[in-house]
């Protein structure tokens, strides 16, 4: 299968600040891809870069084949995108707004304009300033917008920003469906790193400029799946019994943290309850949300955790 | 060329849509009836004293005789002597000062409000779009970046050219509501270094609004190139107003040295050619388009440059 995107070794200099170091990042159709890092990590100059805002100081960016230095055109043709927070003509309405960005696409017809807006619900609002419009109508108004020549790439920089949990949800949940339906490739950037968790197939960390890891989200959030945290008191004696099974034992603030075998678990209690400990509460050690995989990789530097 | 023609449907729609437009449609007419106002019970009045005496030959005649006139009065007079004549001969009434055309042609002063407003759009039109962060939904379209900036500056073109078209339309209006639907006889007579000019009053008025139209498009080129490049509305607007304002008198001060006559603002005042009399000798009309499209294609260059290699970021 051909990559929807392709950066090969994309670097950018800026001031001679080498903000994106050696970038090479293939994403295919299908398949809805996360973009993680630290605040000025560098990913809104990548999408940037992507989306033709930027250009590239060495490296080659391909969009569903075309090179997108030498073919701009034809390369942007296939790609929608809200970078940042989508910032649209407050002074028009919602649909002069549309039919701006209608006006500098080929072949986009009016039967579309009205299916994009009915699919982001503006039905009611569309004839009205965009001033008037809530921060939650104007991320619509912006996924309508790049929605609207129907690209085979879906370029969202914090796409549930502003949004209800109700939004959120939609959102999420039609991003999935282009993808799984439509084959279209979404790439997302978030800070809310549990939102990535539920939207994306992989996510690549990227951190001082350079991607310092790819992978499925099933595999990034599986690490440490087999580390529990026990409250037990007193976990002192706890600690003892619990080295006569495994020697990966460490001393928490009111319990322990082993790592063992889900099926040994059983057998530790038992233990402890012979030994006349108090189990209070077991449960998988805190290490295995994307969240604390992410902290740990990147030192726990600038990110928003909200 | 379609995909052009839409763009420049956008920036149209950007340019009308907005409430500032069109409160300067209204300024725009606002500034028609006074001066009308002011030509009619002012400026009007004062001219038909001076005209019945100027009708009376015999004072021309007892002042020439007079020695003690200057040069410059004596030249006036020997015009004015002309004129008449002319009027005799040919059997043509001048342009009455209640004449519809009269106050069209004395009203093409009113063309710098609209070289300020087109300056305003012209500054705001790249700029403004960096400053709401629109720019970047503009910019990843399909479309090279030099066909959107060009679209802007067409639009601004069209812009500006819809005033020209109301502000002449407004004069009319007014001029025949205030000065009692006069449109009599309408030759524009004039003395031009010596000979007499006999040309209709709209053909005239054309080419005076026409020449004084091609310094807007070159003011608000350049106040579209300094938008486009600092992306900075008020600078680009202060730097163009102050240009126009104080470019006339400095090249004015200077006009003994030879080199002025590159200076863009020696040569905007194309009227200056009309008369025959340039500001600075030896200047002539090709020379001053020449220098014009020279200066207009370094600002859209410019412009157009910096634009397709900027990066977009905040």
């Amino acid at each position: 299968m051909h990559p929807a995107i392709e950066l090969n070794q994309v670097s950018k200099i800026i001031n001679k600040k080498k903000i994106i170091n050696d970038i090479s990042l293939s994403v295919f159709p299908g398949e809805v891809f996360g973009l993680l890092g630290p605040n000025g990590a560098g990913k809104t100059t990548t999408i940037r870069m992507i989306v033709g805002l930027m250009k590239t100081t060495s490296g080659s960016i391909y969009i569903n084949g075309q090179n997108l230095a030498s073919n701009f055109e034809k390369a942007l043709s296939n790609v929608g995108a809200v970078v940042e927070n989508p910032e649209l003509y407050s002074f028009l309405s919602g649909w002069h707004n549309l039919k701006h960005y209608q006006r500098m696409a080929p072949g986009v017809t009016n039967e579309r304009l009205a299916e994009v807006i009915q699919l982001v619900g503006l039905n009611e609002r569309i004839h009205d300033k965009v001033k008037t419009y809530s921060l939650g109508m104007r991320q619509r108004l912006g996924l309508a917008q790049a929605l609207l020549h129907q690209p085979k790439v879906l370029i969202l920089d914090e796409p549930t920003n502003g949004l209800d949990p109700a939004g959120i949800r939609e959102i999420r949940d039609y991003l999935r469906q282009l993808a799984e339906k439509e084959n279209i490739c979404v790439i997302v950037s978030s800070h809310l790193l549990s939102e990535m968790e539920k939207m994306c197939d992989r996510i690549a960390v990227i951190q001082k400029g350079e991607i310092i890891r790819v992978e499925k989200v099933a595999d990034f959030v599986q690490h440490n799946k087999n580390e529990w945290f026990l409250e037990v008191t007193p976990a002192k004696k706890a600690l003892a019994v619990a080295r006569t099974i495994t020697s990966n034992v460490s001393a928490e603030e009111s319990g322990i943290t082993v790592k063992l075998d889900k099926q040994q678990i059983p057998l530790l209690v038992s233990k402890l309850v012979a030994a006349q400990i108090s189990v209070f509460m077991i449960r998988p050690a805190k290490q295995n949300t994307l969240e604390d995989q992410f902290l740990s990789i990147t030192g726990g530097e600038n990110v928003e955790t909200v | 060329m379609k995909q052009f023609k839409q763009l420049v449907h956008n920036e149209i729609m950007k340019i009308f849509r907005r409430t500032a437009t069109k409160i300067m449609f209204l300024l725009l007419l606002t500034v028609v009836i006074i001066s009308g106002l002011v030509f009619r019970f002012m400026i009007m009045d004062n001219t038909v004293d001076d005209a019945a005496a100027g009708e009376n030959g015999v004072s021309i005649n007892i002042a020439a005789e007079n020695d003690e006139l200057s040069p410059g009065e004596q030249r006036q007079l020997e015009e004015q002597l002309l004129l008449q004549q002319y009027y005799e001969a040919e059997g043509v009434e001048p342009l009455t000062a209640e004449h519809v055309w009269n106050f069209v042609i004395a009203n093409a002063d009113t063309l710098s409000f609209i070289t300020m407003f087109t300056v305003i759009i012209a500054a705001g039109i790249v700029a403004g779009e960096h400053t709401q962060g629109t720019i970047k939904l503009l910019l990843i379209r399909p479309v090279k970046r030099w066909k959107i900036l060009l679209s802007k500056w067409t639009a601004t073109m069209l812009f500006s050219f819809t005033m020209l078209i109301a502000l002449i339309a407004f004069s009319w209006i007014v001029g025949l509501l205030f000065f009692q639907f006069n449109i009599g006889p309408s030759r524009w007579i004039e003395v031009v270094q010596g000979e007499i000019r006999d040309w209709h009053a709209g053909y005239y008025a054309l080419i005076e609004y026409g020449l004084n139209f091609v310094s807007v498009i070159i003011m608000t080129t350049f106040a579209f190139m300094i938008g486009t490049v600092f992306r900075n509305t008020s600078l680009a607007i202060g730097l163009s107003l102050v240009a126009m304002f104080t470019g006339g008198q400095i090249v004015y001060l200077l006009s003994q040295y030879d080199w002025i006559k590159y200076v863009l603002f020696a040569n905007t005042n194309l009227i200056q050619y009309v008369y025959n009399n340039p500001m600075i000798e030896g200047m002539t009309m090709p020379f001053s388009i020449t220098m014009l499209s020279v200066y207009f294609a370094v600002f859209l260059a410019i412009a157009t440059i910096t634009f397709s290699k900027r990066d977009v970021a905040e």
